[in-house]
């Protein structure tokens, strides 16, 4: 490559990673969706059609084999029900020779019906030849009565006068052959008496794959490849042996093939065959199919599988970088490499298809680049039936790209439910979750129409635990004003209609109010929506929140339930004594144990946050929290004239200190991993680093070891036994 | 009295011999077979013990590959089992151990060879570390037969976290401890900067351990800046005209072309990675500091080229 062009590539490729910021790999990741705006209709063929949906990986054959078993037993019951002349229904033949009995036995109930004694023979011949059809390749071991089984098959084949199972018992023999290696043998019956099989029949693609097979095994390469070409490209039922089988293994061999077709068509099939080896690069072969047949329909379709591939290749890479993978940056370039490769097959077309230039337009939306008007037109142009919606939907994507502002939004709407109404049902829901998670992109970031519109757009099981805990530090007030907006857009109403489908009533709703409001501490708009949430849906404890004992957490002593609403009712109280300056040191003492309670460190964490992480995270809340409820202690401690109490208070607030150490170790640079009671020897060295703590675990010794409450503290408390 | 004495030393004197003698005694040069066809002539003279009869893979469903027998091996051989991690992931540990097990024992009446301990191979993760464990404990369970276990190093030396396989024997694999996909990969195979990391953790390991070294070569193929795979058994002696040197064992290929029946396209990157005896004896030195003698030394793999004097050379060290 010169070094014009790697500059220019490197250049396309810096260029589209520059653009490509108003979306950022993690933020564009949808969980359980690769959302694709492509469609097999553009290049003609069956949405069903698995062959050319895929990418081109190993993984890809098994999805394409499931397909083209339905497809072959669905033409073998229409060849049946053809000879049978309707004397049973298509649900009666499958069950004859698609059930889990041996078929004679399920032949038995239909037998009569059917009234044909020549087929006796051949439902018997079925069950006698078919563990040998069912052979494991790996297994050694030969079925000892083949010869018997072969010469019976045989004489049927000879005597039968009936057409239809003469072909299938010529299938069988040559099947027999072929599974015992005999292939000489199955080549020398099939050229005997392949005038007896009719043309497009299953039976003459099963035989055709059958001669392949044996072409092949016999050394006969070329034609057995020239065979399975045909095969690929003509046959309905097995057309995946086409390219699965096709094997090429050194350059004589391929330039040999290449002049046995007559023709560039041929040609671009056997690349496209090549292309289909997973090992091989659909990219390079559909750029050798693109210097010969441009037009072709192998062009077509390897194009739109390497479509496929990086679309695929591009949701691995948001996937892993919304996980921090390792392999997320070098798969990025090479899927940047790979697009402007792409790009440049596309782009040197003199007469290129609606795909060929939907594929580049719409790699340009992808990419976050503006939509050429002149390249839309001609699109346009080009576009017949189906096409035409697709049009419709890259002008929709464009405008969603250039949206910047949530009030434009609104004018997308009209647009958006149009293209709705056109699309497959799958995209349908694609559409509206990948507009939402534009949308998702204008909102302040952590806000809550941010946090709802994305958990709506990424995750496919949207529901209530995801949203209650994503908003476990949300505003209160924000969350209000989301529930009560009105005049809601088509988008936003998607969103919330989704939110309170999956919650079934209010009720889910306003305990997540409730639970923000005490988080916020404001207790009567919490009694608001706790009152009218139901008892189920409310969070309680087995502890008072308004005991503080010795436990760092206060989840020790008598148990009492104590739920959200009798919790905010009480801080309410307190909250208006504090607020009327009527509180005492026991009234300062309850509300600033309430909040240390309610707060990730206490017994009632539950009051204020959806769900409880067992992992210490460094939040702003959390921080909040602890401060709020040292202000109140340090009120306490100022009014209280009693030593005893002082204790106390003077004991929680070394709580907080030792939670404060906690919090700060966290969040270091050089945190110190395991810090726990279980585990002493990193806490203590977590308190030799933080000797303010140890100063004050020293102090409240020395003030209060001649009270009842200190000295029971400094006696059970383990801090003091292990740090002084 | 005397008599006695005399005959007594001589028994003792015996015993020491006996006793330094297998001490002294290097380990036995083994080689694992790893094709999917066993077809080694019977009238080879050094054939492999440690035989891959059952490859389980996985590619959305977990698949069970069996090695076919074209001729029959040793009389007494141990066969391997290798199991892909995603495919522990998959299976039903009880199922699958009731399968290899049965599969085993087919095998071995099919083709003439017994064996008394059964080797796994899988390179587990903390995810599918219960399973596997699970398969091993019930796969010596039924098959009432001993069983062995491949280690990497870094389960070695964080064997703590990755937790000891329930198995009588490890065997440490020496190789392949590079990151496969990774451009900065120097050697695939054999790295010893990379191998002198994972030093630790021997002398408290609680399996008594074999060594597995590397006897082969293999060349990656880098196109689009991404490594897609290895061609294997080739080394650079093989290269042809159309491979352009760009680096140390790096070339770029100059024209589309099939090389060992795969096809190359203009612009693929290939590195070769390979081993030198040096390194090989260099390694085994280090790791003989650390790590007490095996009783075998296995080379992977026996179709490699191979010197018996070399490998001889490489055990005697221990």
């Amino acid at each position: 490559m010169s070094i014009f062009k790697k500059a220019l590539i490197l250049l396309t490729i810096f260029t589209i990673q520059l653009f490509s910021c108003a979306g950022g790999w993690s933020e564009m990741y949808v969980k359980d969706e690769n959302y694709n705006f492509t469609s097999p209709s553009m290049i003609g063929l069956n949405p069903n059609n698995s062959l050319y949906f895929l990418s081109n990986s190993y993984g890809a054959h098994a999805d394409r084999f499931e397909y083209f078993e339905k497809v072959k037993k669905n033409e073998n019951i229409k060849a049946w029900q053809s000879y049978l002349g309707g004397s049973v229904s298509n649900k009666d033949i499958e069950n004859i020779f698609y059930s889990n009995l041996s078929v004679s036995q399920s032949y038995k109930k239909y037998s009569t019906k059917i009234n044909k004694p020549q087929l006796n023979s051949y439902i018997d011949f079925l069950d006698m030849q078919m563990p040998f059809a069912n052979q494991d390749l790996y297994d050694s071991t030969k079925l000892k009565n083949y010869a018997t089984v072969l010469s019976t098959g045989i004489s049927l084949f000879n005597f039968t006068k009936d057409k239809f199972l003469k072909e299938r018992y010529l299938f069988l023999i040559m099947r027999l052959y072929h599974y015992n290696g005999e292939y000489k043998k199955a080549l020398d019956f099939y050229s005997k008496n392949s005038s007896l099989i009719q043309k497009g029949s299953v039976i003459d693609e099963w035989t055709k794959a059958l001669k392949a097979g044996a072409l092949q095994n016999l050394g006969y390469l070329n034609e057995a490849n020239m065979l399975y070409a045909d095969i690929f490209k003509n046959n309905k039922t097995n057309a995946y042996l086409g390219y699965y089988d096709f094997k090429v293994t050194n350059d004589s061999q391929w330039n040999a093939l290449l002049s046995m077709t007559k023709n560039n068509d041929e040609k671009a099939e056997l690349y496209f065959l090549r292309a289909m080896n997973w090992q091989n690069s659909h990219l390079l072969e559909l750029e050798n199919i693109a210097n010969i047949a441009p037009e072709s329909v192998w062009f077509e379709r390897l194009s739109f599988m390497v479509m496929q591939d990086l679309q695929n290749q591009r949701y691995s890479i948001m996937q892993s970088s919304a996980g921090r993978q390792y392999y997320y940056g070098s798969n990025t370039k090479s899927y940047n490499e790979q697009m402007v490769y792409y790009r440049k097959i596309l782009q040197s077309l003199k007469n290129p298809s609606f795909f060929s230039q939907y594929a580049l337009l719409y790699l340009d939306v992808l990419s976050y680049k503006n939509l050429d008007s002149s390249k839309m037109s001609k699109l346009r142009s080009a576009a017949i039936g189906s096409n035409l919606v697709y049009v419709s939907l890259l002008e929709y994507l464009d405008r969603l790209n250039k949206t910047k502002n949530i009030n434009e939004v609104d004018s997308l709407t009209t647009n958006l439910k149009s293209l709705i109404a056109s699309l497959p049902k799958e995209q349908q829901i694609s559409l509206i979750r990948y507009s939402v998670l534009q949308l998702s992109t204008l909102y302040p970031k952590d806000s809550v129409n941010q946090i709802i519109a994305r958990e709506y757009a990424t995750n496919k099981y949207f529901g209530n635990y995801n949203v209650g805990s994503l908003l476990n530090e949300a505003d209160a007030d924000e969350f209000e004003q989301y529930l009560t907006l009105k005049n809601r857009t088509f988008l936003h109403k998607e969103v919330f209609a989704k939110i309170m489908d999956k919650s079934k009533d209010e009720s889910f709703i306003s305990s997540i109010a409730g639970t923000l409001f005490i988080q916020k501490n404001n207790f009567e708009r919490a009694l608001f929506y706790l009152n009218r949430t139901k008892t189920d849906d409310i969070a309680a404890s087995d502890y008072n929140p308004f005991n503080a004992t010795i436990s760092g957490n206060n989840r020790t002593g008598k148990k009492a339930s104590y739920n959200q609403i009798k919790f905010a009712t009480t801080m309410l109280e307190l909250q208006n004594k504090i607020k009327t300056n009527t509180a005492n040191a026991t009234d300062y003492y309850l509300y600033a144990t309430g909040l240390y309670n309610k707060s990730w460190f206490g017994s009632f964490p539950g009051s204020s946050v959806y769900t409880r992480s067992t992992y210490l995270q460094v939040t702003k809340r959390k921080i909040e929290d602890l401060d709020l409820a040292q202000k109140y202690y340090m009120k306490a401690l100022g009014y209280a004239k009693d030593n005893e109490m002082r204790a106390k208070i003077s004991y929680q607030l070394l709580k907080i200190d030792f939670a404060r150490m906690m919090l700060k170790n966290a969040n270091s640079k050089d945190q110190i991993w395991n810090p726990a009671f279980d585990d002493m020897e990193d806490l203590r060295k977590l308190v030799n680093v933080n000797p303010s703590f140890r100063q004050k675990l020293n102090d409240y010794k020395q003030s209060y070891s001649n009270t009842k409450y200190g000295s029971e503290a400094i006696r059970s408390c383990v801090s003091f036994r292990s740090f002084l | 009295m005397k008599k006695y004495l005399i005959s007594f030393g001589a028994i003792v004197a015996i015993l020491f011999i006996v006793i330094w003698q297998y001490n002294s005694k290097a380990p036995n040069v083994e080689f694992y077979y790893w094709q999917q066809q066993y077809d080694v002539p019977i009238k080879t003279v050094i054939k492999p013990h440690y035989i891959k009869c059952i490859d389980i893979g996985f590619d959305k469903n977990v698949e069970f590959r069996i090695t076919k027998f074209a001729t029959n091996p040793y009389s007494q051989i141990i066969p391997v089992v290798y199991i892909d991690n995603d495919a522990m992931l998959s299976a039903n540990p009880n199922e699958l151990a009731l399968k290899i097990v049965k599969t085993l024992d087919k095998l071995s009446k099919d083709n003439n060879f017994n064996y008394n301990t059964i080797q796994l191979d899988c390179d587990w993760t903390l995810t599918s570390k219960d399973a596997y464990f699970s398969l091993l404990k019930s796969i010596k369970n039924i098959s009432k037969k001993s069983t062995e276990a491949t280690i990497r190093l870094h389960q070695i030396k964080f064997y703590k976290q990755t937790g000891v396989p329930p198995v009588d024997r490890g065997i440490l694999m020496y190789y392949n401890m590079s990151d496969f996909y990774s451009l900065e990969t120097k050697n695939y195979i054999l790295d010893l900067d990379i191998a002198k990391q994972y030093h630790y953790g021997f002398d408290t390991y609680p399996l008594p351990l074999d060594l597995a070294l590397p006897l082969y070569s293999q060349a990656r193929v880098i196109r689009f800046s991404k490594v897609i795979g290895a061609i294997e058994g080739v080394d650079i002696k093989d290269i042809d005209k159309y491979f352009k040197p760009i680096g140390k064992d790096t070339y770029i290929i100059t024209q589309t072309h099939y090389f060992k029946e795969k096809l190359l396209y203009k612009g693929d990157e290939v590195h070769f990675d390979s081993v030198e005896f040096n390194e090989i004896m260099k390694g085994t030195k280090e790791l003989s500091k650390i790590m007490k003698k095996p009783k075998n030394v296995i080379f992977y793999h026996f179709n490699s080229k191979w010197d018996k004097k070399e490998l001889d050379k490489i055990v005697e060290i221990f």
